[in-house]
């Protein structure tokens, strides 16, 4: 072999070897499941336009620059040559097994670089030992307690999880109490998969620990057409602050049932689901007012976070309606995602599994109410929430006193009276 | 537990209990004229909801309007199911005709679902809405016209079969089918009349629950169920039975439930029909 030759091909090998090194991806994909179709599509739809929104955040469709949040005035994923955030979408259908077969799909056909979803906790369930097999960082809002439980790696909870959720309705019960309101029996209705066992076990603790007893517990399964004696036996034991977890379809029933039986107690609390959906407040209109939901969101915190009000009137503008509670944990879930990825430098799975680890995000660097610290498991050191109330259909924060915008309704009117 | 709570959870069961009742009428008229257990009944029942559930978000009729429009519509479904799938597998055997209703609930379910996706949706009718009070005791609108449509539809029928010339060829064609053939009865005819009453039991019962229960691809189950329950309480066959035993369903359902724990309510059901099997096969008001 002659010299020229062997430098010609040490050349090219230069060539090769450092444009793989240094190619930079143009796009990253995130593989984003919801439930699209099922029993919760309006909650889908929402966590959908959330995602679509963070990711133009990140691309640099939304001016949100000087605003302090993560993402904004980006172009892309600096560290990454600007790669632009792709989105696919799979339908988890709110079904277990769908979601699982779904991840799987996902996975293996479009390689995405992460994942998030899938909402409803027993799917999220279902699909974390799948992306855990594959090892793909995953992040979720799914709040059943068990998820950060079982030492996976690469899942990572942003949103609160099951006591996280449930702690604010204590602080505002003791706060009420402060108030010269009264209460008197704890009670709890919910829907028996993951989210609604988690969230009412976790109460249960909660209210042990703070020497109050759950007077009455009542699960039950969402494929009923009847829930009357659900709401009667909640009426007869004299429960006046019920603590519900429903799903859209059941919530509706759950809610007219309630009108028709005259229960209203002094305080119906939800840990979202049912009265995050916009087909909820369609199908039972007024007669959504006055529940309250923990809540992690509200433009009207503006005095603390001034950009708010503004990203909300342009996701309005965009999709017709405000951010709410799943939206804006979708938004999230991709900046901590993209964060992440810029901070590896990599799409490489095991480098954004190690970025993950170490997010650290501010309250100010996203829209919702808490930053975002992971612990050992994975679950979310910084989740917390607030208590809201639905007047005029709306959710305003009533609880804690210095974010809220307006007083509570307590006790909730009769219903003769509405 | 106080005397009202358990007097509103029997009115609350009889009135979910009407609209089981009508929905195991159809279940048992087949069973009686055919020896044939519909298992794709409640399918009948989910696409007769869809059309009531379209019929509003399309034109805006109100979902209890939409009555006679979802009974002719299935009753032409039930004429040609009998035509197409039943009555080729009528003289095969038994296993034959219980897979093919089977099969038809598959494709039927399978069809909504890749058509109308795993959705809830509902019509939203002021109707439902609305609450009746009667002396302390409650029920919403739609539960209401539920129960009374139910009993006039269920009236109907026994009117027809007891008291018209082709109604009692169909009680004669159920009672010995030889003798009936004897006596130049057509049963192919009735059978087809048979199958279209059935199927149109369960369009109206699909409009009339419309106004105050979702349908999803899956919904049929839900009513399916107890109404099985219900044909084996009132003794198979026995279409006056079955609306009784409908009634009885629905307030062990709602009153055993609110007395006990509602999440053992369907364990309830099937515990009383499991004993009144056990102690009278043939039903409660079987012969």
């Amino acid at each position: 072999m002659n010299r020229r030759l062997l430098v010609a091909l040490a050349i090219v090998a230069l060539a090769v070897i450092s444009g793989t090194v240094l190619a930079q991806p143009k796009e990253v994909v995130i593989g984003v499941i919801v439930p699209l179709t099922g029993p919760a599509p309006g909650t889908g739809q929402d966590c959908k336009l959330g995602a679509e929104f963070g990711a133009d955040l990140i691309n640099g469709g939304v001016k949100a620059e000087g605003s302090g949040l993560l993402g904004a005035g980006w172009n892309g994923i600096p560290s990454l040559g600007g790669a632009k955030l792709k989105l696919v979408f799979a339908d988890s259908q709110g079904s277990p097994e769908v979601g699982r077969a779904e991840a799987e799909r996902l996975i293996t056909t479009v390689k995405p670089s992460g994942t998030m979803g899938a909402w409803h906790s027993g799917v999220t369930v279902a699909i974390a030992p799948v992306i855990e097999r594959y090892r793909i960082p995953h992040t979720t809002i799914s709040t059943a307690t068990e998820l950060t439980q079982r030492g996976f790696q690469y899942l990572f909870r942003v949103g609160v999880n099951a006591h996280q959720g449930g702690e604010v309705l204590f602080q505002y019960l003791d706060w009420i109490g402060q108030q010269g309101k009264k209460w008197n029996k704890l009670g709890q209705l919910h829907e028996d998969t993951a989210a609604g066992v988690n969230f009412a076990n976790a109460v249960e603790e909660m209210a042990k620990a703070r020497g109050i007893s759950v007077a009455l517990r009542v699960p039950y399964s969402r494929e009923q057409a009847n829930m009357d004696s659900e709401i009667l036996k909640l009426k007869s034991a004299g429960i006046d602050v019920l603590v519900q977890t429903s799903y859209t379809s059941d919530g509706i029933i759950i809610r007219k049932t309630m009108r028709k039986l005259d229960y209203a107690p002094a305080l119906i609390f939800s840990q979202g689901g049912f009265d995050d959906d916009p087909k909820f407040y369609e199908a039972v209109g007024d007669d959504a007012n006055f529940g309250s939901k923990r809540q992690l969101w509200s433009p009207a915190l503006s005095s603390t976070k001034p950009i708010l009000k503004a990203v909300n009137d342009e996701f309005k503008r965009r999709n017709g309606r405000d951010i709410n509670d799943n939206s804006v944990r979708y938004i999230t879930m991709i900046q901590v995602l993209a964060d992440a990825m810029n901070r590896a430098k990599s799409v490489e799975s095991q480098a954004i599994q190690k970025a993950l680890v170490a997010t650290d995000l501010k309250a100010e660097q996203v829209l919702l109410v808490h930053g975002v610290k992971f612990d050992a498991k994975h679950d979310n050191v910084l989740g917390k929430a607030m208590v809201a109330q639905i007047q005029e259909r709306q959710p305003k924060i009533v609880f804690p006193p210095e974010a809220a915008v307006t007083k509570p309704v307590w006790p909730i009117p009769a219903w003769s009276t509405r | 537990m106080t005397l009202e709570i358990a007097l509103q959870s029997v009115v609350s069961g009889l009135m979910f209990g009407g609209v089981i009742g009508l929905v195991a009428v159809g279940v048992s008229l087949i069973w009686g004229i055919m020896d044939l257990i519909n298992f794709a009944y409640g399918e009948y029942l989910m696409w007769s909801m869809y059309l009531t559930f379209f019929l509003w978000a399309g034109l805006g009729i109100e979902p209890i309007l939409t009555v006679p429009i979802t009974a002719v519509v299935l009753f032409g479904a039930g004429v040609l199911t009998y035509r197409s799938v039943i009555r080729p597998v009528l003289r095969g055997p038994i296993f034959a005709q219980i897979l093919s209703t089977f099969g038809l609930l598959v494709l039927l379910r399978y069809t909504a679902w890749l058509l109308f996706r795993p959705d809830d949706r509902q019509a939203q009718s002021a109707l439902a809405t609305s609450v009746v009070v009667l002396g302390g005791l409650r029920v919403s609108g739609g539960e209401l016209v539920a129960f009374a449509g139910s009993l006039v539809a269920t009236t109907a029928l026994f009117a027809f079969l007891a008291y018209t010339k082709t109604g009692k060829a169909l009680r004669a064609l159920a009672q010995d089918r030889e003798a009936a053939l004897a006596l130049g009865i057509e049963p192919d005819r009735l059978y087809a009349l048979a199958w279209g009453l059935s199927t149109a039991a369960a369009g109206v019962a699909g409009a009339l629950v419309s106004s105050f229960m979702y349908v999803n691809p899956l919904v049929g189950d839900v009513f399916l169920l107890p109404a099985f329950a219900a044909v084996a309480l009132g003794g198979f066959g026995n279409v006056y039975g079955a609306v009784a035993g409908g009634l009885v369903i629905g307030v062990v359902n709602v009153t055993g439930g609110t007395l006990t724990m509602p999440k053992v309510k369907l364990a309830l059901v099937y515990l009383v029909f499991v004993g009144v099997l056990f102690m009278r096969p043939k039903g409660l008001w079987g012969r």
